[in-house]
């Protein structure tokens, strides 16, 4: 199993070489290679994530590790999800380097396997977790833009128009992906918890920052109706949503006790 | 001569004109509050909150006038204060007249604006279910606990207003706790491997742990005091279901399962000596036997049931019997995530003691709110797809500047 799990890393790492060599040469084949290969990555730990769920029994979604893992898996997929029939070439390098440090990441934690306590046996486990995975995984990608949206917006003369406005479509469209499926991994884990520990919200310190996480991008949603809140503005909200996001994810179990400390 | 700002834009001196209509279905208004709800949020994770309080208090007692001055501003209870409740009637309030809004501007507009519309509505009402449903809950649910052996019955629950009682009576019939190992303990040294004596020193409040061997003397030192002379401990007799005759007092074991396991553990210092017996089941009593003066430390006697499978615990899992005017009308089991409803009282399964593997405790909850709740979850879920991707706003990107 971690000749996969290495493997994956290594296939992640050539995606980040070919990316980051198509910034300089600007290439399409280049650039459908490295896309490729990130693909292939996501396949090899696909396998990876299958040969864990038959070992344990359950899916890989229950602590640290598995939850950094499947990350790293989701990353990949919501890129490609969010960039269809947009061209944004750029943004191949730092998504592969972000997927990539979050899977070596993941190795600084303990993979072994251990049985669930009692309150996380449930099928609702991996619906919520998945869910919220993806939405983390979209607005990573809505970081990267927006990180990309604010450096180049400040040069409009050397950038095309066009390159411009696919930079915060992009943002766009990774932070309606990403806020779909946080508000169902929010809505999972509130029904969920009415049916494990008898209420749907306790303001549990992870619960809140989700829920705060979610509000910035409402924020950012709402203000795409608004003129003057569009453009870097709106990139600065997904760039402080992103940080939401880690310290929901990180901050909290470091920092904070609560029903979901099981995840640390 | 300038362009005349549309309503929505950023413009401080248009609210004193604006009606309290326009101002709560303004953007800016909605931004603003979204802000203070973050606010909120953010400051009722960092500021400790309710019985937090106290325990940070004891860590960081410098900060005791600083938590003083946050407990005044209702910081410390943040999500059962007065304002936090006022800043979420605000925001129903501004839902409810945004929907209003958008109900009329349904009938007004093309059919490709009426589905952005329909969208937003859709969630703007589901949040207000969400909002209505956690209100219900506030006013009318009820929620508490009950704590039952095999074989007892209740028809009240413990809530923090009191005693409830059921409409009902609910006896448990059954608990079992599964593990994933199911081999039995049987062997001896696996017996008291399990079984340990609990020192509570009187002088510190220290514990000293001990196996609890038949036959075998130990020497445990007060903690914290070098130099002190030991004690000798020696457990003299293990039985597993303690009976003694109150003619004779002679002690024998009622029968063979552990049902009442008590170990007679004999105490030897400089100037002390005491023979009492300890009880698993019941650590507050023990019964001496000889004693000359006053214990430096008290014991518990702690003991895993006799029997009982070892390994992880895979869930627990109750058997209870309903009953009403006497006559049992249902039986049912419930487990962790796989809870029981019954008119409208719901047992979650929430504790059990491995001491004990007779004993539970279950939470009772009475929340007529969560159907509402849930209704909201579903519209809201389908309302932000529908706005996200059927009916996408544009345009999307901002304007260059300078260009039309």
């Amino acid at each position: 199993m971690n000749l996969l799990l290495n493997l994956a890393l290594g296939v992640y790492l050539a995606a980040v070489v070919f990316a980051s060599v198509n910034l300089a040469l600007k290439r399409n084949w280049l650039e459908r290679l490295s896309q490729t290969v990130l693909l292939a990555g996501v396949l090899v730990l696909t396998g990876y994530m299958a040969l864990r769920w038959r070992a344990s029994g359950r899916p890989p979604v229950s602590n640290m590790f598995e939850s950094l893992v499947l990350l790293a898996w989701a990353i990949p997929i919501a890129y490609q999800i969010v960039l269809t029939r947009l061209k944004v070439p750029w943004l191949t390098a730092p998504t592969a380097l972000f997927a990539t440090l979050t899977l070596a990441y993941a190795g600084t934690y303990e993979a072994d396997i251990r049985p669930l306590m009692p309150a996380l046996r449930s099928n609702w486990l991996a619906v919520h977790v998945f869910t919220c995975f993806l939405g983390y995984a979209g607005l990573a990608v809505s970081f990267l833009a927006a990180i990309g949206h604010l450096v180049i917006s400040r040069s409009t003369s050397r950038v095309r128009p066009e390159s411009r406005v696919a930079m915060e479509e992009t943002v766009i469209r990774s932070v309606s992906f990403g806020f779909l499926f946080l508000s169902v991994g929010i809505v999972t884990g509130a029904v969920w918890a009415n049916a494990a520990w008898g209420t749907y919200w306790s303001w549990d310190p992870k619960e809140t920052w989700a829920l705060i996480t979610w509000l910035v991008y409402a924020f950012f949603l709402h203000c795409r109706q608004m003129e003057s809140w569009r453009g870097r503005r709106a990139s600065w909200i997904a760039v402080l949503g992103f940080i939401s996001v880690l310290f929901t994810y990180f901050g909290v179990n470091i920092l904070m006790r609560g029903l979901h400390s099981y995840a640390s | 001569m300038s362009k005349p700002h549309p309503p929505n834009e950023t413009d401080l001196t248009a609210f004193p004109r604006r009606t309290p209509w326009a101002v709560l279905t303004s953007m800016r208004f909605a931004l603003v509050l979204v802000t203070l709800l973050v606010a909120a949020c953010i400051t009722g994770t960092v500021v400790p909150q309710g019985d937090d309080v106290a325990a940070y208090l004891h860590e960081h007692p410098d900060a005791a006038n600083r938590l003083g001055w946050m407990q005044f501003l209702g910081l410390t209870k943040v999500f059962e204060s007065t304002w936090f409740f006022g800043l979420l009637g605000v925001l129903a309030l501004s839902l409810i007249t945004c929907g209003a809004s958008q109900i009329r501007s349904l009938f007004r507009k093309r059919a490709t604006s009426q589905g952005r519309t329909l969208s937003s509505l859709l969630i703007h009402v589901s949040l207000v279910a969400i909002l209505a449903g956690g209100l219900i809950r506030g006013v009318w649910g009820l929620k508490g606990s009950i704590q039952l052996h095999e074989g007892e019955s209740t028809s009240a629950f413990e809530s923090a207003s009191g005693i409830v009682p059921f409409p009902f009576a609910v006896r448990l019939d059954k608990f079992v706790i599964e593990t994933d190992v199911t081999r039995p303990v049987t062997s001896p040294d696996l017996e008291n491997r399990s079984e340990r004596l609990i020192l509570r020193w009187a002088h510190t409040g220290q514990t000293s742990s001990l196996p609890a061997t038949v036959g075998v003397e130990q020497r445990v030192a007060p903690p914290g005091m070098t130099g002190a002379e030991p004690y000798t401990l020696k457990v003299l007799r293990s039985i597993p279901d303690f009976m003694m005759d109150p003619v004779t007092r002679v002690v024998e074991t009622r029968s063979a399962q552990p049902r009442n396991p008590a170990i007679q553990v004999a105490v030897i210092g400089r100037n002390y000596a005491s023979t009492n017996w300890f009880f698993a089941k019941y650590p507050e009593m023990s019964m001496p036997m000889r004693q000359m003066k006053e214990a430096p430390f008290r014991i518990v006697y702690e003991k895993s049931r006799q029997g009982a499978a070892s390994g992880p615990v895979r869930n627990y899992r109750s058997t209870l019997e309903i009953s009403e005017e006497g006559r049992m009308v249902k039986t049912a089991s419930l487990a962790v995530n796989s809870p029981l409803s019954y008119r409208g009282y719901t047992f979650y399964q929430s504790g059990y003691d491995p001491r004990d593997a007779s004993w539970t405790s279950l939470l009772v909850v009475r929340d007529p709110g969560v159907p509402v709740v849930f209704m909201g979850f579903t519209g809201l879920i389908v309302g932000i797809f529908l706005g996200l991707y059927v009916w996408p706003r544009g345009p999307t990107a901002a304007p260059m500047k300078g260009k039309k």
